[in-house]
Formats: structure tokens, C-alpha cells, sequence
């Protein structure tokens, strides 16, 4: 039998992050206590180590890997950025909220290295081998909080769920195997372009089965209604991770497959992405508004801006991908930060996730709430924060596309969500009545996340053009494959 | 030099961060004055050789998206940021907060709003618009009356939601430019020399002026604002009312109208008929209210009407009456509120009935009241009136019947004005040491703080063409583009000056 040749560069991320999950298993064997942040601590490393191989890996060329199935370009190392990050808050973020142990540390790895396999796959195989590679690790983790019956039930939720969209995803795939006789995204568009065994019927089936493998994990109405129960009843840090690293290997794989294999079949999915973009961001935004709880209020908000990004998608350009790109980071800093937040603030009980909590925290953690507040802002797309620039980029690639329609459905989904995202703000400056329950100090690691995220959103925030030259790039990778 | 105008107030909220909470009151006051020395400073810069910015500062700010951060100074520009560096100035050292966040959060406040009234470019107009807001609603959400939670939800809401309106028209206006161009510009000049379509035009204005009409405010659009200026401590009212109003009606003249004139004149009757509703429902309200800040709310919802109705006359003259009361009135009214929240402050209430008989107790502070009111209501040789005449004559010359409405207010504007000095000043104490005890009498350093503004509302009664000769060639420039009947910058100010 023949291997195919593995290029160890194409896929360097992944390695970092295999090589330090089995550090860390190993290390946990030898240590007398089964629970120590150091293990935490070492799992972050290893997530910095691979961000600094990104760098390397953006200047030289592009690196194809397992015989061109798994390939390093610009596209999906600016994605894994994202990802990375997000599992660096994940990590640091699990350090008080769950217990610390090797076994937490080395899923959040494995997720994180699916989710990098889902960026630069460029063949259906591989693509759901990452798909599975992501999912397997985070269904245990919602469960983490095993003492806990909405962890429980979330990671239940999950896991049926999430095993049926993978089935679906599969199966889709398996048809448009059949249509167009290729397994790699360069194959099928080139079959469809010259029209050379393809039966419209197993193609526009398999496309679709394997949208809505992927709108399961991107959380598009109406494959949308396990994110508020799992989002919260997963362990805080787990969801944040969870809530960017999904979206952005969902999207990268979305945006990938797209523009990619199906860009002959334009005038059939734009129309219908369209319209569920629209379904999804409204959904999002008014199913929202009821919430009390605010881990489920960031959990429908997050629904609402996966709906942003697949207008992204829908604008089919360079700039629409760029500005999908855009908002994933924009996305992880504001929302692992609002994630942060309330991570610090709820206790064991979860308690603090709960609205009336928040009740005058200005006068009781004035930088933790001027943070929140910040976070909340941005997400509500006020300038100067990150959200804004995040906005407008989408907006600017919806109208250059000829979608003003879909940039007022925006423009509708942000006025609602201000309602829910300035409440809690009302809230934190009210003075309490009754005494609210007091969380603990936040723990060092939750403040420097905060603290992280609160640079990124600003920073970004006041000088988009810091990334947006580079994702513009990363945009055309995709277009030049 | 115009980018320190709007960098030293937010270095300086970095500074306060810094510094112990006491030094924090006297610290951002001087900031503040550095601020206004600084607008000093550039007054030169505003003149430059025709009708464009005198300076103008552009710098790639996102680049891909053809945003630059392009500052502007010309005359029109400069008389609302001279305003803007007072009036911060004095509010902000106004009265003793023990929180450093909220000098923080007011020269944050002072520094988009300058930010605005710099801005050359759409997109960095917006920005400041928008984050104007976040200091704001904190101020009042946090350092307001019992019930300013609600009012700083309410003002929130109703300044975001047009604001996201207003966000379209500046992408679609950006696209435009794109088509038309060839690049992606914001620049307010370059959008003011596109030709657009008139039904183009008509919904972009639609969404400007709304979101104008609501921050200034206009009928109906002024819900937010009775509950905001109440609840508000003095010193934000004042920043609401004097400045954060200002911009909007400066954003019509130097971006709707410049560029989509024609969809503004043929907005104009609309505007011009809310704006004679404000005028008449303000003025009516002023006259019914009980609390005394609130009379002096709806005296500026009353009067900023007018100014709009200046604006929508679309005659030379009256644009530069517009601008001249908006000078005038961000003076006055500052006076009234911050003097009003003093009598508030030692007497423990606002409510008219309980108020009376500061000028026995407190003579000099019934005094400085009473060249407020006397401002307010435009007694010849005070500022109020040069401003109010200039408009009228200017909406007389285009509408006369608009002209003859609106001076039924100004007869109005004296009644309420009257009856509000009477009521705190004259009659028997009621409510005298209500709260604190103290004498209602005001303190020396707040009299030093307060002079600027009475002078001003002396010299500028008496010599109006100070602001009038700074605005004339801006002005010169909004009129034309709108096509209005440029009478020349000469022709009203010699008509006032004979009084």
C-alpha cells in the first residue's frame, strides 16, 4: 500500500498541538496531583507555539500536505489564528471554572487541531475527518461539569446532534462523490464547469446535505436549536471556545467549499443562502431579546452573527470573504471577552450568569463591568470598537455585491440586538438593592484574558487596517487556488 | 495642531486614570483650558484662500476601504469648537464629583465631540457620532437623578437606532463614490461633487435627517429628550443641550446639504414645518412646566427649532442666523442650566411652586440668573437677540408666514422666561435650606468660572459680526451648494448692529 507523502510543514499547527497534548498526558502521569494548573499553563504554551509557526508558515510558500488534501495557505492560516486564540482563552479561561487537569487540556488541543484541519482541507474526506476530529473532544467537554445536570444534558443534546449532522454531512458528501466523480474541491469544480458527468440531481442534493452538515455546526436557522442549551449548560470557558472555534473552521469550510467547488452552482445556493442568512440573523436577534440568562443571551447573539457571516459568503467576493474573515476575529476578541467576563463573575452554581447579577456591578467591579460594557458595545457594532469596522466591512461587501436588501436586514438585526446587548449594560449601573452574590476575585488568568481581549477590541477597533491588508490577502489565496 | 485639539482631552482622560481621585476635578479643568487655548492657538488656521477648509489634515486611516483620518478647520467649524472648549471647560469644573470616572468620561465626552465637528471624512464623522454617545449614556446612567436609568436607556436607544440608519446612507454613499470614482472615498468634499439621483438623495437625506432631528431634538422626534436633561446631572444637561445638539445641526450643514442639496431643498418644508411644530410645542410646554430644568429644556427645544427653521429657509441669511444662534444658545443655555442646577443643588429641589425668594438669600446668584433669562428670552443688546433677528429676518426673506409663526414663540419665549425668574427668584422662601442648609448664595470660584459665559453673552450681544465675519465664507459655500439666494456675509449684520 501506498502512503501519501506528508509534508510536516503543511501541517506544523497541528503538529505543535499533538506533540503537546501527549506532553501533557504524559506529564499528568508522573505528577502526584491529578490536578494542577500547570498543566493548563503548558497547553497555553503549546498554543503560542503554534501561533508563532503561523507567521513562518504565512511567508514561505503555500504548503500542500497528504498528497494536496491538507493545504497551509494564506486563508486557512488567518483562520487558524482565530482558532487559536480561541483555545488559548479556552485553556486559560478553564483554569477556575473547571478543574484543571490533563484531560481537559488535551481535548480543548484535539478540538482545536479538528477545527485547523477544517480550515485547510481542501478535499471532502478530509474535511470530515476534521469535522470529527473537532466534534468527538467537544461533546465531552459540554459534559465536563459532570455534576451538573445541565452539563449533562447539554453534552447529551449534543453529541445526538451533532452525530446526526455528521451523518448528513457524510452522507451529502457521499453524492456529490457520485455527481462528479471527485472527492477534492478543485475536482468537482472542474467537472462542473465542463459539465462531464455530473447529474444535476445527486449534486444539487449532495451540495445541500453537506450546507446543512455544516449549518448544524455554524448554527443557521433552522439547524439552530441546540446552541442555547448547550452554549449553556457546557462549562463557561468550553462554550467560549466552542462559540468561536466552531464558527470559524465551520465558516473557513463553508467559504472554502463555496467559492471553491461550487461557484458553477452560484445561482442556486446564493439565492437560498441568502435567504437563510436573513432567517438566521433575525431568528438570532428577536429569539435573543427574551433571554435573562447570559450565556444564552450570547448564545442566540451568537446564532444572529452567524448569520453576518453568511451574508459574508452570500456577497461572493474577495471582499465578502475578507469581510467574513474580518469579523471571525473581531467575534473571538468581543465574544471570548464577554465569555470571560461572565466566566469570572459566575461561581460553581452559575449563578453569576444569571441578568439580576449583574445588578450594579459597576459600583462593585468597575473595571470588570467598563470591560463588559466595552465587550457588549462592540458586539452592538459601536464605533471605535473592534464590532464596528467588523459591521461596516460586511455592509461595504453586501452593497458592492448589489445585496442592499441584505444590508438593511443587517442594519434590522443590529437595532434589535441593541435592546438585549445594552440591557445588561442598564443593569450594571444600577445600584443593587439587595445584596447580589458575590463572586470570588477573578482569578489572574480570567483578568488577563479580559484583559487580552479588551486590547484586541480596541486596538482592532481603532486600526482595522492592522489586518484587514493581511485577511484581504488571505481572501485572494483562496480565489487563486 | 488639529489633531492635539482632539488628542489632549483623551490623553488627559488617560492622565486622570493615573492620578489620586482628588486631583481629578482641578486636573480635568485644566485640561480643559489647555483645550480651549488650543482652539485659540489655531483660529488662524481656519482662514485659508476661498471657500474650502482653511486646514485640512488627511492621513490613510484604512486604507483598503478608502476611510482616511482627515480633519477639517474652517470658520464654521471653528466657531462651533470655540463654543464646544468653553462650555466643556466650565461644565466640567462646574461641581465636585468624587468619582474620577466622571471627568474621565467627560473629557472623553468633550473629545468625540470635538471629533465631530473636526471630522472632513464620513466615516470618521460617524465614528465620532457614534462614540459621542457611549460617555454620554454612561454620565447619565451613572451620575444622574433617581430615575436615570431608564432616561439614559432611552436616549441610548433613540441615538443608536438612526444612527445605524445613517450607517447605510454612509456605506451607500462610500459605493457611490466607488462607481463614480473609481475608489472607495468618504471624503466629505469628494461626496459633495458626485452627481447622484434625486430619488438617491431623497432616501439618504431621509436617513441623515433623521438621525440629525433626533440628536437635536425635533419634533416628534424629542421623547428622549425631557426625561435625559432631567435626570442628567447639570453639568451633562449642559453638554447635551449646548453641545451634543450643536453637532447635529452642524451635520446638516456641512454634510446633508453640501452633499445631497437637491433632496434638501426639497426636504426643506418638511423640516421647516417640525421645525415650527418644536417651536410652538417647546414654547407651549416651557410655559405649563413645573420643573424649572425642564422649562429650560423646552426652551431649547423652542429655540433649537428655530435654528432649524433657519436652516430650512435656505436663504443665506438665515443660514447664518442658524449658526449664529447655535453659538448663542449653546452660551445661554449653558448659563441657565449649570446657574438653575446650583439653585437645585443648595435649595434640594427644581420644582417651581416650592422654589422662591433666591434674590433676597442669594443676590448674586439670582443676579447671573437673571442675565441668563435675560439672554435666553433676547433682550436687545444681549447675545439671544442678534441671534434671533438674523434668523427671522432670514426665514422672513424665503417663508414669510413661517416667520410669522415662529415670532409668536419668541413672545412666548419671554413669558416662560419671566415667569421662571419669578418663580425662583421673587415671593416667599419655601423651599430656602431645603436640603442642605447652606446658604443659597454661589461661591467665588464658581462665579470665576462662570464669567467667561456671561461676558460672552455681553460682548456677543453687542458685536454679533465676530461670529457672523468667522462663518461667512463656510456659509457662503453650504448656500450655494444648496442654490439659496446668497445675500452677501455684510447684509444682516449692519441691520443689527443699529440697535
Amino acid at each position: 500500500m501506498n502512503f501519501p507523502v506528508i509534508n510536516p510543514l503543511g501541517i506544523l499547527p497541528e503538529i505543535v498541538l499533538l506533540v503537546t497534548s501527549v506532553l501533557v498526558l504524559l506529564i499528568a502521569l508522573f505528577m502526584r496531583e491529578r490536578h494542577s494548573p500547570a498543566l493548563n499553563y503548558l497547553g497555553a504554551i503549546g498554543v503560542l507555539v503554534a501561533l508563532g509557526t503561523l507567521p513562518i508558515l504565512w511567508q514561505g510558500p503555500v504548503q500542500a500536505s497528504f498528497g494536496g488534501a491538507i493545504v497551509a495557505d494564506h486563508f486557512s492560516i488567518a483562520m487558524d489564528a482565530a482558532i487559536l486564540i480561541s483555545a488559548f482563552a479556552g485553556l486559560l479561561l478553564g483554569l477556575r471554572e473547571v478543574e484543571p487537569g490533563s484531560d481537559y487540556v488535551a481535548l480543548v488541543l484535539w478540538a482545536a487541531i479538528g477545527m485547523i484541519v477544517m480550515t485547510s482541507a481542501v478535499e471532502l474526506l478530509s474535511i470530515f475527518l476534521g469535522l470529527e476530529v473537532l466534534s468527538l473532544p467537544l461533546y465531552i467537554l459540554s459534559g465536563f461539569r459532570r455534576h451538573r445536570e445541565k452539563s449533562g444534558e447539554a453534552a447529551m443534546k449534543y453529541l445526538l446532534i451533532g452525530a446526526f449532522s455528521s451523518g448528513i454531512f457524510l452522507y451529502g458528501l457521499a453524492f456529490l462523490y457520485g455527481a462528479t466523480g471527485s472527492v477534492t474541491l478543485q475536482g468537482i469544480q472542474t467537472a462542473l464547469l465542463q459539465n462531464v458527468g455530473t447529474q444535476p440531481l445527486y449534486l444539487e442534493l449532495g451540495a445541500g446535505l453537506v450546507m446543512a452538515g455544516l449549518a448544524f455546526k455554524l448554527a443557521l436557522v433552522p439547524f439552530q436549536n441546540w446552541v442555547p442549551d448547550v452554549y449553556e449548560g457546557a462549562p463557561t470557558p468550553v462554550t467560549a471556545f466552542m462559540s468561536v472555534g466552531t464558527k470559524a473552521a465551520a465558516f473557513g469550510v463553508l467559504a472554502r467549499l463555496l467559492t471553491v467547488a461550487l461557484p458553477a452552482a452560484l445561482v442556486h445556493w446564493q439565492p437560498v443562502l441568502s435567504f437563510i442568512a436573513v432567517l438566521t440573523l433575525l431568528y438570532g436577534n428577536l429569539a435573543a431579546l427574551r433571554q435573562t440568562n447570559m450565556k444564552r443571551m450570547l448564545a442566540y447573539s451568537g446564532i444572529a452573527q452567524a448569520g453576518y457571516l453568511v451574508v459574508a459568503i452570500v456577497a461572493n467576493s474577495q471582499t465578502g470573504i475578507g469581510s467574513g474573515m474580518f469579523y471571525i476575529v473581531a467575534y473571538a476578541f468581543m465574544n471570548l471577552g464577554a465569555f470571560a467576563v461572565v466566566g469570572a463573575l459566575s461561581g460553581e452554581n452559575e449563578e453569576g450568569a444569571e441578568l439580576p447579577a449583574y445588578r450594579g456591578l459597576f459600583y462593585r467591579r468597575p473595571w470588570l463591568a467598563s470591560a463588559m460594557t466595552l465587550f457588549l458595545l462592540s458586539l452592538a457594532s459601536i464605533p471605535p470598537l473592534v464590532g464596528f469596522p467588523g459591521k461596516f466591512y460586511i455592509l461595504r461587501a453586501a452593497v458592492a455585491s448589489g445585496g442592499l436588501l441584505l444590508a438593511i436586514a443587517i442594519l434590522v438585526g443590529t437595532m434589535i440586538s441593541l435592546y438585549y446587548y445594552l440591557r445588561p449594560i442598564a443593569y450594571m449601573f444600577q445600584h443593587a438593592e439587595a445584596e447580589a452574590p458575590v463572586a470570588e476575585k477573578a482569578h489572574w488568568a480570567q483578568q488577563f484574558a479580559v484583559g487580552a481581549m479588551l486590547v484586541g477590541t480596541l486596538v482592532l477597533g481603532l486600526l482595522p487596517s492592522l489586518v484587514t491588508t493581511v485577511l484581504q490577502h488571505a481572501a485572494h489565496a483562496m480565489y487563486g487556488l | 495642531m488639529l489633531e492635539v485639539l482632539f488628542f489632549l482631552p483623551v490623553l488627559g482622560a488617560l492622565l486622570l486614570l493615573l492620578l489620586p481621585a482628588k486631583a481629578a476635578r482641578w486636573t480635568a479643568f485644566g485640561v480643559a483650558v489647555l483645550t480651549f487655548l488650543v482652539t485659540l492657538y489655531v483660529i488662524p488656521a481656519a482662514y485659508g484662500h476661498g471657500s474650502g477648509y482653511g486646514t485640512l489634515i488627511s492621513v490613510p486611516w484604512i486604507g483598503a476601504w478608502g476611510v482616511n483620518w482627515s480633519l477639517g478647520l474652517d470658520g464654521l467649524s471653528l466657531v462651533l469648537l470655540i463654543l464646544t472648549t468653553v462650555v466643556s471647560a466650565v461644565a466640567i469644573a462646574w461641581t465636585p464629583v468624587r468619582d474620577r470616572t466622571y471627568y474621565v468620561l467627560f473629557l472623553l465626552l468633550e473629545a468625540t465631540a470635538i471629533g465631530v465637528f473636526l471630522a472632513a471624512d464620513l466615516f470618521v464623522f460617524y465614528v465620532f457620532w457614534e462614540a459621542m454617545i457611549i460617555p454620554a449614556y454612561i454620565l447619565i446612567a451613572s451620575y444622574g437623578g433617581p430615575r436615570r436609568q431608564r432616561a439614559a436607556i432611552k436616549f441610548l436607544i433613540y441615538s443608536l437606532v438612526p444612527s445605524l440608519l445613517m450607517l447605510a446612507a454612509v456605506v451607500v454613499l462610500g459605493y457611490e463614490a466607488f462607481l463614480q470614482l473609481g475608489h472607495w472615498s468618504f471624503s466629505i468634499t469628494a461626496l459633495s461633487h458626485l452627481s447622484l439621483p434625486v430619488s438617491t438623495q431623497m432616501w439618504l437625506f431621509a436617513a441623515f435627517a433623521f438621525a440629525f432631528m433626533v440628536k437635536i431634538p425635533t419634533f416628534p422626534f424629542h421623547s428622549w429628550m425631557p426625561e435625559a436633561y432631567a435626570e442628567a446631572p447639570a453639568p451633562v444637561t449642559t453638554m447635551l443641550s449646548s453641545v451634543l445638539s450643536k453637532t447635529a445641526l452642524y451635520a446638516f450643514l456641512r454634510i446633508a446639504m453640501p452633499i445631497l442639496p437637491t433632496a434638501a431643498q426639497r426636504f426643506a418644508p418638511v423640516l421647516g414645518v417640525l421645525a415650527l411644530i418644536s417651536i410652538l410645542y417647546g414654547a407651549f410646554v416651557a410655559l405649563a412646566q413645573r420643573d424649572g430644568k425642564l422649562v429650560i429644556g423646552y426652551s431649547s427645544l423652542s429655540h433649537l427649532g428655530l435654528v432649524l427653521l433657519g436652516i430650512a429657509a435656505l436663504s443665506y441669511t438665515g443660514l447664518q442666523g442658524a449658526v449664529l444662534q447655535m453659538f448663542n444658545h449653546g452660551i445661554y443655555a449653558s448659563g441657565l442650566f449649570l446657574l438653575f442646577g446650583l439653585v437645585e443643588e443648595r435649595l434640594g429641589t427644581r420644582d417651581l411652586e416650592a422654589l422662591g425668594g433666591l434674590e433676597a438669600r442669594g443676590p448674586i446668584l439670582a443676579g447671573l440668573f437673571l442675565i441668563a433669562v435675560l439672554t435666553g428670552l433676547g433682550l436687545p443688546g444681549l447675545q439671544g437677540f442678534a441671534g434671533e433677528i438674523t434668523l427671522l429676518t432670514g426665514i422672513y426673506m424665503t417663508h414669510a408666514v413661517w416667520a410669522w409663526i415662529a415670532v409668536v414663540a419668541v413672545i412666548l419665549s419671554a413669558a416662560y422666561f419671566v415667569r421662571l425668574f419669578q418663580k425662583v427668584a421673587h415671593g416667599t422662601p419655601r423651599a430656602l435650606e431645603g436640603a442642605t442648609g447652606e446658604r443659597p448664595e454661589i461661591r467665588g470660584g464658581q462665579i470665576a468660572l462662570i464669567a467667561p459665559l456671561i461676558l460672552a453673552m455681553v460682548f456677543f450681544g453687542l458685536y454679533p459680526k465676530a461670529i457672523t465675519k468667522t462663518i461667512g465664507p463656510a456659509l457662503t459655500h453650504v448656500s450655494q451648494s444648496v442654490r439659496a439666494t446668497a445675500q452677501g456675509p455684510s447684509a444682516v449684520t449692519s441691520e443689527v448692529q443699529v440697535k
